[in-house]
């Protein structure tokens, strides 16, 4: 079971290039597609999801050329949006049985077992008979991401969806995820480095339309191990490091500006060296120093 | 802080190239609307650039205008909230009164200025290219400002704080929107029930804009005034600005008092009813198993989805309060509609028939069917609107099953809304007394089909359907769909439109139910319009589904190329047999229509009309011989709209000279199989098809008698668009002589009379319809037949099974053949040649009126008035036995014929009515029965005037014909109700009058020189004659009347004649007042 991107262009009407040549291939299990905002993350989802077509090139599921047989893939595919919306003068359980049907499943008793179980595995159950207009942002998050665990896919690609999650509600979200990603492929797309790094075991990162970097998260990590330096600085000496080094970031730590520099060799005496993160590797190709690791 | 949010909103409305676009709009409106006036204003004298044209503009405004404006006026206050900037400009420091302040003046301001662009619209109207230079005028620049200044400018004033007044209370967009279209909707019903409305100055008040008054204000001023007066303003225009002016500065008060940015900013945020309440623990709860599912995705598999999508959507459409509340108010108003101001005719309220009560669909049309289109686009973008787009989009059904479902759910509430219709009638039906007349086929028909029912309710959501495809837009869909069928429904009202088949979902015949003959010939028309339609609504939604935009992902070019897969194969087809069907069925529409001459636009029959006239104008000089008897055998079909038939014209040469050729004007569809003169076969010497006239040369000396006998037939083949040919319909059928046989010489009452046509077809203007009591020609013709004398004759009629026919004379015998009826009418005494007969299934009602058998033949049900008319004939019987002299007839029938056909018809023995008139009027009320009796003595008397007294075709002659037997009637009404009951109708006649002359297409003439136009003689020489006849002295009137006839002893009398010996006799203190009368227009 993979998920495989070939040569995939994208662009828009108004000039900008979403999606420049992007190949990617994606196996079982959780994928981390990291990358900015406007970066070209939801562009590749929804043509993933069928909702947008692509210029040229080629997405196939399991054998599924999603852009021939888009209906095919809707067959086995589970979404959750980076936004989205809801019926408001309908309750959850409605507009999940609603979503269930046009899933596919049509045995009623079937669906309703479903729905009610995904109710309680998402905790709506007490709420499950209110109308959803009244819902809080978690309560809809959470009803969007039982809605995409409907009609059990084979593919689910859920778009940043921890926006609007309090941090327990988030980290039980991964939980739930991780579990799924056991027998399914799921795509988790986001800007928050945090949640590939703990959730996912392949990974890809987009800036401007172009792949930037792909690979599992231990690989992209150790791939700076060694090369790696921070060093406190004052506020007013950042211009000359940047200017004078690779500054891949920089932060505030106690008042003090903490910078991190990537160089073969150490800098000099007054830095220290530091383990990698996969935010480093995040933050260095984002600045442009491109680092190619196989997965 | 106001100037620079003034500056700000209107620099920022100002550089968006729509609102250009708005300004064209509203500019080609100014020159669209003034065109449509100027074709109401018939008279030769109102200029294109008039001022009264003008200001109905300014008062009407015109649908673009109001749509503009909804657009823009809500928009400037809530734009914060649609795009969420309240949340940082709410917190700006600014005086939140201020603010508002300053946003409610530029929303005004903008309004303003974009309506200027109707004004200029105005003023290009000359040199727009649509008329002649001779056309136009001056441009009456002081009446425009004067009309910009207190009808527009304060109608806005009063749109814009009502939109937001609307808003700040409800919080809502579509309260804005609802509030304007709320405002337009009541204009609508005020100017729609304005023609007939019991208390006018009530309707002037409740119509928001004025321009109820401003157009009935204008209709009376003389067709002169109309082009430079400035609008007269009276009290009750004043009451109507403090009303609605008054009532929206209120509004504005209490808005502005109300607005805060804490409370509007609510908005933003839905509120939850009830706080949710959440159990407590893990929220992704790890012990719950999900189980598995089989999935099935089978075409069958789809349509059942479909069904249970479309239900659910249904009830996702009417589970929302604002639906319930939104269809109450509408209920409320159709039963209101029914119970109150249900539909009446001339005087008074009808009995509570199933036709009146669905009537409520038409008057109301308009509204249900914005509404159900508006309804239609938030439904096919719901999951746009509601954001959830990118979950729905990406399920695995295909876009027919969740766009189909949504249409079905529409057509599920437009059903709904023909039902509550429904429902509403048969409970007023229940209240008023009136269960037995509950017709539930009729309320299926009228409500459930495409008569402006359910059928077309579907057609337009089909259309709504495209647009929703086509644009992927729900603002241009709205508008689109809206604005086009205002468009549509606009252009045939104005007439810039004539023919149906350009007007989608447009049947004909929707307001021609005739209680006796049902929809007639409108029923086969109607199908096969509907079918044009439906087979074009069939390619809308087909193409509204592959046009649907599935997420983003629908490639515009592949649309269009049909390339992608949203349409199957078998989907593709039916869409090009739906498109081939449309243009097939409009080509059998023109055959069935246009091919076989059952319709032409109004300038082709006028281009007829005068080429006739510059062809065959030399005929009037030409001697003809008269037609001194007829003996007319009449085969009637009315199933098949067919008349087979056999007249013997007795003609005689009274010319003083020899004729050799006979020029006869034939009816249209009349085909003639045979001609004979003198039992001898004749050829036809020429013919002229197109303009139906032909030629037999046969010398007839002076004085010489013979016998032209003509065996022809005449029937209706496809249908109609226009015309209910009446002649020959199903049940009721009512023809006159002449719609079957020819007319003899030059057919002078072709020629267009109205000055404007005939200066458009190079017409010498004429200065009166008629010709003076000089033209000694003329003065010998009779009115009713020019080229006949009176004389008796004989009628042998039959029809079919199930039906009786009515003619002149009596009924010497009447006898069955080959399941067929058959009548043998003989007159009584010489007649004037005006025989009318009518066929139809009746009931008959029998009484004595002074030993005269009297009987009434009247639909099976309409039952009503019967006692009332007997009332009404034994009463007026004795009044002319008692004041003229015997009533001149042996036996007499009235009849109930289809509405249609004009109020009243006699011939000799016969009195023929409307079933408008009174057959079916609530007749509980003095004015209603005083109606009745008026009416029916009116045909009494004219029965005796027209057997005494030959009328000449010359000026006066409808004094004579019309306005004598009502003023003499009016006698009989006072006897027996009162002065009160004459009054009111006086009064009905002064308004009518007063109304109507302003439309007079030439010049309005002194009763003593008039020459035939409707608003004149029936309303001003009445009310004279009745002045005179009170004058005088009823008895002394009759008497003098009386007298001068039995002196002419049978010879023409000019009005001038009886008016002069008249004026002899009135007293001094009343001879200016008479004068005034009859001799001038003031």
């Amino acid at each position: 079971m993979n998920l495989k991107i070939e040569n995939l262009n994208k662009t828009y009407s108004n000039g900008v290039q979403a999606l420049k040549n992007v190949s990617l291939t994606i196996e079982k299990g959780m994928f981390g597609l990291l990358g900015q905002n406007g970066a070209g993350k939801s562009t590749l989802m929804r043509t993933i999801a069928t909702l947008q077509d692509a210029d040229s090139g080629s997405i196939d599921f399991n054998g599924i050329d999603v852009g021939s047989q888009p209906d095919k893939l809707r067959e086995v595919l589970g979404y959750l949006p980076q936004e989205f919306g809801v019926y408001p003068t309908a309750t959850a359980t409605e507009l999940l049985t609603h979503i269930a049907d046009m899933k596919g499943i049509s045995d009623a008793a079937e669906r309703k077992m479903q729905v009610e179980a995904l109710l309680e595995k998402v905790n709506l159950w007490d709420v499950r008979n209110k109308k959803l207009g009244g819902y809080s942002g978690g309560m809809k998050q959470r009803f969007g991401i039982a809605q995409a665990l409907l009609g059990n896919p084979k593919l689910i690609i859920v778009d940043e969806p921890t926006a609007g999650l309090d941090p327990m509600e988030r980290n039980r979200f991964y939980n739930l995820l991780s579990e799924i990603g056991e027998n399914t492929v799921v795509i988790l797309s986001t800007h928050i480095v945090e949640d590939v790094s703990t959730l996912c075991n392949q990974m890809a990162i987009i800036g401007k339309g172009e792949l930037l970097l792909t690979g599992t998260p231990d690989h992209v990590e150790s791939a700076l191990r060694g090369k790696l330096w921070e060093k406190q600085i004052e506020k007013h000496e950042l211009a000359k490091y940047e200017n004078e080094m690779t500054v891949i970031s920089s932060r505030f730590h106690l008042g003090k500006l903490m910078i991190t520099v990537v160089a073969d060799d150490l800098p000099d005496g007054n830095f220290w060296t530091k383990n990698p993160t996969l935010e480093d590797a995040y933050f260095n190709v984002l600045s442009n120093k491109k680092i190619t690791v196989q997965a | 802080m106001i100037p620079g949010i003034l500056k700000f909103e209107l620099k920022s409305r100002f550089k968006q190239p729509l609102t250009v676009l708005f300004f064209l709009m509203l500019v080609f409106q100014g020159i669209w609307y003034t065109q449509g006036n100027y074709e109401y204003y018939v008279s030769d004298a109102t200029l294109m650039n008039g001022a009264a044209l003008f200001y109905k503009n300014f008062a009407g405004g015109g649908i673009i205008l109001i749509v503009i404006v909804a657009i823009i006026t809500g928009t400037l206050l809530y734009k914060d909230i649609q795009y969420k900037s309240a949340e940082f400009i709410y917190a700006l420091p600014i005086r939140e009164k201020r603010f508002f302040l300053g946003r409610f003046f530029s929303a005004f301001l903008i309004n303003v200025v974009l309506v200027a662009g109707m004004f200029a619209g105005m003023v290009l109207v000359p040199y727009s290219g649509i008329a002649t230079p001779d056309k136009f005028g001056p441009t009456p620049w002081g009446q425009m400002i004067h009309g910009f200044l207190i009808l527009t400018v304060t109608n806005l004033f009063m749109l814009t704080t009502v939109c937001f007044a609307s808003l700040v209370i409800f919080k809502r967009m579509a309260a804005g929107y609802l509030s304007i279209f709320a405002l337009v909707l009541l204009f609508l019903m005020a100017e729609a029930v304005s023609g007939n409305a019991a208390n006018i100055t009530l309707v002037q008040l409740v119509d928001p804009f004025a321009y109820v008054y401003t157009a009935e204000v204008l209709d009376a001023l003389p067709a002169q005034a109309k082009n430079t007066s400035y609008l007269p303003l009276q009290p009750v225009f004043f009451l109507n600005r403090l009303i609605w002016i008054g009532g929206g500065l209120l509004l504005f008060f209490m808005a502005y008092r109300r607005f805060s940015f804490k409370n509007f900013i609510t908005a933003l945020s839905a509120k939850p009813k009830k706080k949710m309440v959440e159990r407590r623990g893990a929220p992704f709860n790890r012990q719950i198993i999900v189980p598995g599912v089989t999935l099935t995705f089978s075409s069958i598999e789809y349509i059942r989805k479909f069904w249970r999508l479309s239900i659910l959507e249904l009830r996702n459409v009417v589970r929302p309060v604002n639906f319930k509340i939104i269809l109450g108010i509408l209920a409320l108003m159709f039963f209101l509609q029914n119970m109150m101001w249900n539909a009446t005719y001339y005087i008074g309220p009808q009995q509570p028939v199933t036709s009146s009560m669905t009537l409520t669909r038409l008057t109301m049309g308009v509204f249900i069917m914005m509404i159900l289109m508006i309804w239609a686009g938030e439904l096919f973008f719901k999951d746009k609107t509601c954001n959830i787009w990118q979950i729905t989009d990406a399920l695995p059904v295909p876009v027919w099953v969740s766009q189909l479902s949504k249409f079905v759910a529409m057509c599920g509430v437009a059903l709904i809304m023909a039902l509550t219709i429904i429902a509403c009638g048969m409970l007023s039906q229940l209240l008023l007394g009136g269960w037995n007349e509950i017709d539930l086929a009729l309320y299926a028909d009228d409500l459930l089909g495409y008569r402006w029912g359910w059928l077309t309710y579907i057609l337009n959501i089909t259309w709504v359907f495209f647009l929703a495809g086509l644009t992927g837009n729900r603002f241009l869909t709205h508008i689109i769909g809206v604005g086009y069928y205002f468009f549509n429904i606009i252009s045939f009202d104005m007439g810039i439109m004539e023919e149906l088949r350009f007007g989608f979902a447009l049947p004909p015949g929707i307001e021609d139910y005739s209680e006796m003959n049902g929809y007639g010939i409108w029923s086969l028309a109607a199908f096969w319009y509907f079918m044009v339609w439906a087979a074009l609504g069939g390619v809308f939604v087909l193409l509204g589904i592959h046009f649907w935009r599935r997420g983003a992902s629908l490639n515009f070019t592949k649309k269009l190329l049909f390339k992608t897969n949203q349409i199957n194969w078998q989907g593709k087809s039916v869409a090009l047999i739906c498109l081939v069907g449309f243009f097939f069925l409009q080509s059998f529409i023109v055959r069935q229509v246009n091919d076989k001459g059952n319709f032409e636009t109004d300038a082709m029959a006028n281009l007829k009309d005068a080429d006739y006239e510059k062809q065959y104008k030399w005929l009037e000089a030409i001697p003809q011989p008269k037609i001194t008897g007829v003996n007319l055998s009449l085969d009637l079909f009315p199933d098949k709209r067919r008349a087979a038939y056999q007249a013997d014209l007795t003609l005689t040469n009274l010319s003083g000279m020899a004729i050799d050729t006979l020029y006869l004007n034939t009816a249209e569809f009349v085909e003639i199989k045979e001609v004979l003169w003198n039992n001898k076969t004749v050829d036809i010497a020429w013919e002229d098809a197109e303009m139906d006239i032909l030629a037999i040369a046969h010398k007839l000396d002076s004085g010489a008698i013979a016998t032209l006998t003509i065996t022809a037939d005449k029937q209706y083949t496809g249908f109609t668009q226009s015309d209910p040919q009446p002649d020959l319909t199903f049940n009721g059928l009512f023809m006159g002589a002449r719609d079957i046989l020819p007319i003899i010489g030059y057919q002078a009452d072709r020629e267009l009379d109205k000055n404007r046509d005939r200066s458009t077809y190079n017409l010498e203007k004429i200065t009166s319809r008629m010709a003076p009591v000089t033209d000694s020609v003329a003065l010998s013709q009779d009115v009713f037949s020019p080229d006949a004398r009176w004389f008796k004759g004989k009628i042998t009629v039959s029809t079919i099974e199930e039906q009786t026919v009515i003619a002149p004379g009596v009924l010497k015998r009447t006898w069955e053949k080959n399941q067929r009826n058959y009548f043998e009418y003989e007159l009584e005494k010489a007649s004037p040649f005006d025989w009318y007969f009518c066929s139809a299934s009746f009931e008959k009602f029998e009484f004595q009126a002074r030993d005269i058998p009297v009987s009434i033949f009247y639909k099976k049900g309409h039952n009503y008035n019967l006692p009332l008319y007997q009332k009404s004939m034994q009463a007026s019987i004795d009044f002319v036995n008692e004041q003229l002299g015997n009533y001149p007839f042996s036996e007499v029938r009235l009849i109930q014929i289809p509405f249609y056909q004009n109020g009243h018809y006699v011939f000799p023995n016969g009195i023929a009515i409307s079933e408008k008139e009174g057959w079916i009027a609530d007749s509980s009320g003095i004015p209603e029965k005083a109606y009745i009796l008026f009416s029916t003595a009116t045909q009494v008397i004219r029965h005796w005037l027209f057997q005494h007294m030959p009328i000449g075709n010359v000026q006066g002659a409808d004094m004579l014909k019309v306005a004598l037997p009502e003023a003499m009637a009016l006698q009989i009404v006072h006897k027996h109700y009162g002065e009160e009951a004459v009054e009111g109708l006086l009064k009905k006649k002064q308004d009518a009058y007063g109304k109507e002359r302003g439309n007079e297409p030439n010049t309005e003439p002194p009763l003593i020189q008039a020459d035939g136009i409707d608003y004149l003689e029936k309303n001003k020489g009445t009310i004279a004659l009745y002045h005179l006849s009170r004058g005088l002295g009823f008895s002394t009137f009759n008497k003098e009347l009386v007298a001068v006839i039995d002196e002419f002893k049978q010879q023409v009398m000019p009005f001038g004649l009886l008016y002069d010996l008249m004026k002899t006799k009135i007293p001094e203190h009343l001879a200016n007042d008479i004068k005034e009368d009859f001799e001038k227009v003031n």
